[in-house]
C-alpha cells in the first residue's frame, strides 16, 4: 500500500498503518499520471459540491415548509410548490450540470493523455 | 428495433432516428385507437368491449415487440447489446421505474395525506441525483451484466457477490409479486374475469415481453409502455383541468384550484353538520374501545344484533340486496377472539381518525399537520403538539432520504445503465430518465388536487339518493375502496361520511370528473403498462441474479453462453409462475413489504457500491460485513415495528419502545445505511487492504479509458 502510494503521488500518501491510509486514501491513488490525479480530484470536487446542493434541498425544503408557505410562488404556497415541483427542477439541474461538466472534464483528460504533454488545460468544475 | 451490431457514430444516429420514427408511429396508432374507441362508445359499443379491446390491442403490441426482439446472445439478452441511445434508455428506465404504485398510488397518497405525500415525489426523483453522480457512470465503465457482478469484481471472492445476489433477488421478488397483483386487479377490472384468472392473463403479458428477448425485448417494450402510461395519465388530468379552469397546462396552473380547495376545507372545518359527524365518529370509537374491554361478550352481542337485523329486514320485506348484505356480514363475522380484537381495533382506529376534521385528512397544502386526536385519545392534548410536529418533520426527511438511497440502489434500475453505448451516454441517460419521471411526478399532485376539488365541490352536500353513479359502482365493487354512510342521518353527504381509498383516486378520476367511459379504460391500460413494465424489469433482475451470479459465476463457471441464456429464460418462467401463485393468494399485507423494499435495497447496496468506487481502502471483509450489518439493522427495525412482522415473531414490547426517535419502519434505511457505512469502514480498516489487482480495477473504473467516447 505505502510503496504504491508513494510512487504515484509523493507527499500525499502516508505510510504506516491503515488509519493513515483512510485519511490519505483520496490521493494515494496509484493512477498512472498526474493528470489522472487531477481528473479524479476535479471529479470529486464536482460530485461533492453538487451533492451538497442536493442535501441542502432535501433538508431545508421540508424542514422549513410551513414557514415558506407564507410566501407565494406561481400561484402556489411556496413551501408546497418547492416540494411538489421546485426541488424536482433542482434535481434535474444538478444532473444536467454534472453531465455537461463531466463530459468536458473527460474530454480534457483524454486529450491530455493522448498528447501526454505536461500542462493539461482542462476546465475546472467551476466552469460548468 | 433491430439494428446492426457494433454500430458506429453515424449508424448510432440512424438507429436513433429509426427508433424515433417507429415510436412516433406507435404513438399515432395509439391515438388512433383512442379515437376509434371514443367514437365506438358514442355509437353504443358495450363497455366490456371497449375495455377488452384496449387491453388486447396494447398487450398484443407489447407481445409483438417482445417477439421481434427474441435473442439468445448473452450481450443482447442481458444488456440489450449495449446500444440503447440515452433518450430511449431514459424512457425505458422511466417505465421500468414507475410501477403500478407510482401510477395508481402516488396521487392517492397525495389526496389522502396532502403535503406528507410529497415525500414520495421527492424521494423517487431526488434518488436519481445519487444514481447519476455516484453510481451509473462507474457501473457503465465497468461494463458487465449485473450489480452483483460489480461487487464480485471489486471485492473479489464469492461472499459479496452472493450477498448482493440474495439481496437483489429478495428485494425484486417481493416487488414483482405486487406488480403481478396489480396486473391481476386491473385485468379483472377491465374484462370482468375473476382475479385469479386476471393474474394469469397478466402473467402471460409479462412473459411474452421478457421470456424470448431478455433485456433487449424488455427495453423496447418499456419505451412503448412509457408512452402509453404517460398518455393515460395526462388525458384525464388535462381534461379535468380544462373543465375546471380552462387551462391546458394543469401542472403550471393548478395553484388556483389548490387555493379553492383550501377555502372549501376551511369552511368545512367550521361546518356544523361535519362537526356532528365527527362527534358521532368519536362516539363510535368509544364504543369500539368498550368492546375491546370484553371482546368475548361483544362478539356475542354483535352476532345477536346482526341476527335481529336480518329478521327485521325479512319481516318488513326489505329489498333482497340488503338482506343478502346483512347475511354476508353475519357470515363474515370474526370467529376467534383474536380476529374480533383486531376488527374492533381497526374500527376504533378508523373511527378515531374520522373523528378529526376533514375525515382525518390534513388540509392539502399544510405541511406536517398535527391533527388533534379524537376524543380521549391517549397522549392527546396540545402540549405534545410541537413535539409531534418535529417528529413529523423528521419522519418526512427520513423517508425522503431512504427512498432516495433505495432508488439509487434498486438493482433493476442500476442494470439499465449497463445498456447504453458509452459512459457519457449513461450520464445523459440518467438526465433523460429523471426528466421523463418528473413529467409524471409533477402531474400526480395536480391530479390529486383536481380530484379533491371535484369531490368537495360537486359531491359533498348532495342528497344520498342523488349521488353520482361512480360512488355506487365502486362501493359495490369493494366497500374498502369507496363507501358512504349517512352517519348523522340528515340525508345529505358530509365529507366525513365519504370514505375513499387512495387506490381509487387515479382509477376513478375519469368517473369522478364525469368523463366518458373510454377514459376510464385508458387509465386502466396505463396502470397496466406501468405494472407490466416494472414487472418485466424486476423479473429479469431476479432471473439474472440467479442464473448469472449464482449459477454461472459460482456453481458452474464454465457454462457456455447459450447455457447461461437458457438458464435465465427457464428461471424467468419459474419465478414468474411462483410470483403469480403468491399474488393469486391475495395477501394484501404484502404492501408493507414493498415499502420496506426500498430500505432493504438501500442498506444492502448503497454503502458497498459507493465506497467500492470512492474509497480505495474498502475491502471484501468490510463490504460483506457492512452489507450484512445494514440489512440486519433494517431487518431488525422492521421486525420490531411492522405490525405483520411483529405478529409473526410474537413481539410484545410496546411499539413506542421499539421506535428510535419516532421514525416509522418504512424509513428503516436511515439507520441501516449509516450502520452499513460505519461497519464497512471499521472492518475494512481492521483487515488487510485490497490487493494490487483491485487497485488497478479501481483506476479503470474512475478514469475515462482511451477510445471510450
Amino acid at each position: 500500500m505505502q510503496g504504491r502510494g508513494n510512487a504515484a503521488s509523493p507527499g500525499v500518501s502516508l505510510g504506516g498503518w491503515h488509519f493513515a491510509a483512510w485519511g490519505a486514501d483520496a490521493d494515494n491513488a496509484p493512477m498512472s499520471t498526474a493528470s489522472g490525479h487531477r481528473f479524479w480530484l476535479q471529479t470529486r470536487l464536482l460530485t461533492g459540491g453538487l451533492l451538497a446542493v442536493w442535501l441542502a434541498v432535501n433538508l431545508l425544503v421540508p424542514w422549513f415548509a410551513r414557514d415558506l408557505n407564507a410566501w407565494q410562488a406561481f400561484g402556489f404556497p411556496l413551501g408546497y410548490w418547492l416540494a411538489a415541483e421546485g426541488a424536482l427542477l433542482v434535481y434535474l439541474a444538478i444532473i444536467v450540470v454534472y453531465m455537461v461538466a463531466m463530459d468536458r472534464l473527460e474530454a480534457a483528460y483524454l486529450a491530455n493523455e493522448a498528447s501526454s504533454t505536461a500542462g493539461p488545460e482542462g476546465p475546472g468544475p467551476e466552469s460548468a | 428495433m433491430t439494428a446492426p451490431a457494433g454500430a458506429t457514430q453515424g449508424a448510432d444516429r440512424d438507429f436513433s432516428r429509426m427508433l424515433a420514427r417507429r415510436y412516433a408511429l406507435f404513438l399515432l396508432a395509439f391515438f388512433a385507437l383512442i379515437a376509434v374507441m371514443a367514437v365506438a362508445e358514442r355509437l353504443g359499443l358495450p363497455r366490456g368491449w371497449i375495455g377488452a379491446t384496449f387491453l388486447v390491442v396494447t398487450v398484443a403490441v407489447y407481445a409483438g415487440i417482445g417477439f421481434r426482439c427474441r435473442t439468445s446472445t448473452p450481450v443482447e439478452y442481458f444488456v440489450a447489446g449495449r446500444r440503447v441511445p440515452a433518450v430511449f434508455n431514459g424512457l425505458a428506465t422511466a417505465a421500468d421505474w414507475m410501477s403500478a404504485a407510482s401510477f395508481i398510488g402516488t396521487a392517492g397518497v397525495l389526496y389522502l395525506q396532502g403535503y406528507a405525500g410529497l415525500a414520495y415525489i421527492l424521494g423517487w426523483t431526488g434518488g436519481y441525483c445519487l444514481l447519476a453522480l455516484l453510481l451509473a457512470p462507474y457501473l457503465r465503465r465497468f461494463g458487465e451484466y449485473t450489480v452483483p457482478d460489480f461487487l464480485g469484481a471489486r471485492y473479489g471472492g464469492q461472499l459479496p457477490r452472493l450477498i448482493g445476489a440474495a439481496a437483489a433477488i429478495g428485494v425484486s421478488f417481493v416487488y414483482v409479486v405486487v406488480q403481478i397483483y396489480g396486473v391481476g386487479l386491473i385485468t379483472s377490472h377491465l374484462t370482468g374475469f375473476g382475479f385469479e384468472l386476471g393474474v394469469f392473463v397478466g402473467l402471460g403479458g409479462v412473459l411474452v415481453c421478457s421470456f424470448l428477448g431478455g433485456m433487449r425485448a424488455v427495453t423496447w417494450t418499456q419505451v412503448a409502455q412509457y408512452l402509453v402510461l404517460m398518455v393515460a395519465f395526462l388525458v384525464p388530468l388535462t381534461w379535468l383541468s380544462v373543465n375546471q379552469t380552462g387551462s391546458w397546462l394543469p401542472m403550471l396552473t393548478y395553484g388556483s384550484q389548490l387555493e379553492r380547495v383550501a377555502e372549501i376545507e376551511r369552511s368545512l372545518a367550521a361546518d356544523p353538520t361535519e362537526r356532528e359527524v365527527m362527534a358521532l365518529m368519536a362516539q363510535r370509537a368509544a364504543d369500539a374501545e368498550r368492546k375491546l374491554l370484553d371482546v368475548r361478550s361483544a362478539m356475542l352481542d354483535d352476532e345477536r344484533r346482526q341476527q335481529e337485523l336480518i329478521a327485521e329486514l325479512r319481516a318488513e320485506n326489505a329489498p333482497l340486496v340488503r338482506i343478502q348484505r346483512a347475511e354476508r356480514e353475519l357470515a363474515q363475522r370474526p370467529r376467534t377472539e383474536i380476529q374480533a380484537r383486531r376488527l374492533y381495533e381497526r374500527e376504533r382506529d378508523s373511527a378515531l381518525a374520522r373523528a378529526a376534521s376533514l375525515a382525518g385528512m390534513p388540509p392539502q397544502t399544510l405541511p406536517f399537520a398535527v391533527t388533534e386526536p379524537g376524543v380521549n385519545a391517549a397522549g392527546g392534548g396540545s402540549d405534545t403538539a410541537p413535539q409531534r410536529f418535529d417528529t413529523a418533520r423528521i419522519n418526512f426527511i427520513a423517508l425522503v432520504l431512504c427512498l432516495m438511497m433505495g432508488t439509487a440502489a434498486m438493482p433493476h434500475v442500476l442494470t439499465r445503465y449497463y445498456t447504453t453505448p458509452s459512459v457519457s451516454q449513461a450520464r445523459r441517460s440518467v438526465a433523460w430518465s429523471l426528466f421523463f419521471i418528473t413529467l409524471l411526478y409533477v402531474a400526480a399532485p395536480a391530479l390529486a388536487v383536481l380530484v379533491k376539488f371535484e369531490v368537495l365541490q360537486h359531491v359533498v352536500g348532495l342528497p344520498f339518493d342523488e349521488l353520482p353513479a361512480w360512488v355506487n359502482r365502486w362501493s359495490r365493487l369493494d366497500p374498502s375502496l369507496v363507501s358512504v354512510r349517512d352517519v348523522n342521518g340528515d340525508g345529505l353527504l358530509q365529507f366525513g361520511e365519504l370514505m375513499m381509498a387512495g387506490d381509487v383516486i387515479v382509477l376513478a378520476a375519469p368517473d369522478i370528473g364525469g368523463l366518458p367511459y373510454w377514459v376510464t379504460c385508458l387509465v386502466a391500460v396505463g396502470g397496466m403498462a406501468a405494472a407490466l413494465s416494472t414487472a418485466d424489469g424486476l423479473l429479469l433482475t431476479v432471473a439474472n441474479a440467479a442464473s448469472h451470479d449464482v449459477y454461472y459465476r459460482v456453481i458452474k463457471p464454465r457454462a457456455s453462453a447459450a447455457a447461461r441464456v437458457i438458464a435465465s429464460k427457464v428461471l424467468v418462467m419459474v419465478i414468474a409462475f411462483v410470483a403469480a401463485l403468491i399474488a393469486a393468494l391475495k395477501i394484501t399485507d404484502i404492501l408493507q413489504f414493498v415499502s420496506a423494499a426500498f430500505s432493504l435495497a438501500a442498506a444492502a447496496f448503497f454503502p458497498a457500491l459507493v465506497l467500492g468506487i470512492f474509497w480505495r481502502r474498502a475491502n471484501r471483509a468490510g463490504a460483506s460485513a457492512g452489507m450484512l450489518a445494514g440489512l440486519g439493522v433494517c431487518g431488525w427495525y422492521m421486525a420490531t415495528n411492522l405490525p405483520l412482522l411483529r405478529a409473526w415473531f410474537g413481539i410484545t414490547r410496546p411499539l413506542a419502545d421499539c421506535q428510535w426517535w419516532g421514525v416509522e419502519p418504512i424509513a428503516a434505511g436511515v439507520f441501516g445505511v449509516p450502520v452499513g457505512f460505519a461497519v464497512m469502514v471499521v472492518v475494512s480498516l481492521a483487515t488487510a487492504p485490497p490487493d494490487e489487482e483491485t487497485m488497478k480495477f479501481i483506476d479503470r473504473i474512475r478514469l475515462p479509458q482511451p477510445g471510450e467516447r
